[in-house]
């Protein structure tokens, strides 16, 4: 069976809390085990991620950020945008969303979840923050994507049921 | 009056830098500079390290093309350890170098070049990038996502991950191939290949477009050096190393990797850090010669396989034996896309792929070592000393995008004396000048990313530094 729902942590786990991501999919690999999710993890962005999700009902895109700008865990829908940014190699998120929109017809949702970190240097633990913004995205993730899973199949609808 | 202008940085190349343009009183141009502004410092804070670290540590370099320096590194260490590698994992080696080689150029040709090429060098910079071909040719953009993720799928399914796979040792590989994995590989090449073909064709069709560019992208003599197969085959991983003259005749084949300095010396300029190798016999600066798609294409008697070797025949009766502008490494780069699939079949369907036995295991045997393999971007040379202990003592490093060095400064110099004009900079222009360093496809140790804007600023400034006109691109 395609999977339904794809959660993608972003980062790079030797640069402190920018591995937050991964770490939260490393957890929820243990945890969130059902042939309908598939998860993966990524250093960065790039337009082949945009094949990928194709086929996702839901993508997750669970990413580090600067705790100046919010702390804890957070949810977002991302809205599909091009990217400012020349280099291919380095997208926004936003941007990946537009690629597998226009290019390979993705038509399900997309949620970033946002972690906060303060620590973005080269090491390879966490901040205390960073670890207690993973834990509240585990529990986030987990309890949405169980809702999900839930309800019947073939009518999981994501975008009705994230607040 | 004299006039300096400053692309900084370059876009969509691989790294960062700036291109200074010197004009004279007469507001023609007198002087180009391409100026390497990273600084990176391998060579030196490796010494001390076990060699068993290198392959590794050295494919830190790059982010878009470890592997290569893995391959170089290994080898370079195979020769320290003095081993024979099985059979097998040379052969292990050439298949994740090869799809390395398809990843990159699919890069370089759809998601760096190709907006230049489909939508035109003067078109609104604003939709002259990947969005803006999306927009007019999905299918086309699509064919070059899907092509760079095949070589990139490879590489994660033999190393366990896309970038900075490990899985290239001293000695051979640290894993043999699965049966599954040889079979998925196999099932989607002819999906590449497809990509590849078509791809070429369209190229083909519009190349002869671009008289202009043509003309002016480096299209001067120089020298040319790629490795070649024991029957003067095209090589990726071993193989001698060809220098070929401007008319593509051999003027050597360098078996002996370990003389490279007989041959190649190095020159330091104080405005780059980006050193500047020549073919020693003939001096610095005379001794410019280039490395890449198409001078792999030129040093070689043939391909190797039946696809690329009937694209190269065309290439040939089309352009020559040895075509100079290097606007036709776009042609090279998509007939090394069709060869890296045809060689892949070839390599993967080999009776023993499979084999177990896929690593020599040896101690030190010697103090001084040299690995050479052609990167996508042109020869890459990797030179260790070491001591008893098998620690690092001194490295010396040539890649590719330094061989090119001396041909791109002329280069740019070239296409800025055809399009620059002091009285207006142009914004296709300045696009032109950009697009000579984007056909070498330089890489400029690109495990450095900029997250946000990569600007474009072209200065005009009088001889007080006055700040004459300016052309901003944001």
């Amino acid at each position: 069976m395609d999977s339904q729902i794809l959660i993608i942590g972003v980062g790079n786990s030797l640069r402190g809390d920018d591995g937050a991501g991964p770490a939260v999919v490393k957890a929820l690999s243990k945890t969130l085990v059902d042939p309908r999710v598939r998860l993966m993890t990524i250093h960065q962005p790039l337009p082949e991620l945009a094949e990928v999700m194709q086929a996702a009902h839901a993508v997750i895109l669970v990413d580090a950020h600067a705790a100046e700008y919010s702390r804890g865990a957070a949810w977002r829908p991302m809205e599909p945008a091009p990217s400012e940014v020349m280099n291919m190699h380095c997208l926004t998120p936003e941007a990946v969303v537009q690629l597998a929109r226009m290019l390979f017809g993705f038509t399900g949702a997309a949620y970033a979840c946002e972690i906060a970190g303060e620590r973005f240097e080269l090491e390879e633990s966490l901040s205390p923050l960073a670890q207690q913004a993973i834990a509240e995205a585990i529990h986030q993730i987990t309890t949405q994507v169980r809702a999900w899973l839930d309800k019947s199949e073939p009518t999981l609808d994501a975008r009705s049921t994230v607040g | 009056m004299a006039q300096t202008i400053t692309i900084n940085p370059v876009t969509r190349i691989e790294g960062h830098a700036k291109i200074t343009l010197h004009l004279d009183d007469q507001g023609k141009v007198a002087d180009a500079m391409f100026h390497i502004t990273q600084f990176r410092g391998f060579e030196k804070f490796v010494e001390g390290r076990p060699l068993r670290e290198m392959p590794s540590i050295m494919a830190r370099i790059c982010g878009i093309c470890p592997v290569s320096h893995l391959v170089a590194s290994a080898k370079a260490c195979d020769e320290l350890l003095a081993v024979e590698i099985p059979a097998v994992a040379a052969k292990l080696r050439r298949v994740m170098n090869l799809a390395q080689l398809v990843q990159s150029h699919a890069l370089s040709f759809f998601h760096l070049s190709s907006p230049d090429l489909m939508l035109g060098m003067d078109a609104d910079p604003k939709e002259r990038n990947i969005f803006g071909l999306i927009a007019k040719h999905p299918e086309f953009a699509r064919d070059g996502i899907l092509l760079r993720k095949f070589g990139q799928q490879i590489i994660e399914r033999l190393g366990g991950k896309r970038i900075h796979p490990a899985w290239v040792v001293p000695g051979g590989v640290n894993e043999p191939l699965a049966e599954q994995t040889r079979n998925e590989i196999l099932s989607e090449i002819p999906g590449a290949l497809a990509i590849a073909r078509r791809t070429l064709e369209w190229f083909k069709s519009i190349a002869p477009k671009f008289e202009e560019e043509i003309e002016s992208f480096a299209n001067f003599p120089t020298m040319h050096l790629g490795l070649v197969g024991p029957r003067g085959e095209l090589e990726h991983y071993d193989g001698a190393m060809r220098f070929c003259n401007e008319d593509g005749e051999k003027i050597v084949d360098l078996t002996e990797h370990r003389r490279y300095d007989e041959f190649i010396g190095e020159f330091v300029e104080p405005w780059t850090y980006l050193k500047f190798p020549f073919f020693k016999k003939r001096g610095y600066p005379d001794g410019v010669y280039r490395v890449g798609p198409l001078s792999r294409l030129i040093v070689a008697d043939r391909c190797g396989t039946p696809l690329a070797d009937h694209e190269l025949t065309d290439f040939r009766l089309r352009l020559g034996r040895a075509p100079m502008s290097s606007f036709y490494s776009h042609w090279a780069r998509l007939i090394e896309c069709i060869y890296g699939c045809e060689k892949l079949v070839q390599l993967l369907e080999a009776p023993d792929i499979l084999d177990e036995y896929v690593q020599s295991r040896a101690s030190v045997n010697r103090l001084e070592g040299v690995g050479v393999s052609e990167a996508p971007r042109g020869t890459l040379l990797h030179h260790y000393r070491i001591d008893r202990n098998g620690q690092m003592r001194w490295l010396n490093l040539i890649i590719a995008t330094g061989h090119n060095n001396l041909a791109m400064n002329r280069g740019i110099k070239q296409a800025a004396e055809r399009f620059i004009r002091a009285e207006k900079i142009e914004e296709g222009a300045l696009n032109r000048v950009e697009a000579v360093i984007r056909a070498f496809d330089p890489c400029l140790s690109c495990s450095t990313h900029a997250w946000g804007q990569m600007q474009l600023l072209m200065q005009l400034r009088g001889p007080q530094g006055e700040l004459l006109h300016e052309l901003r691109r944001d």
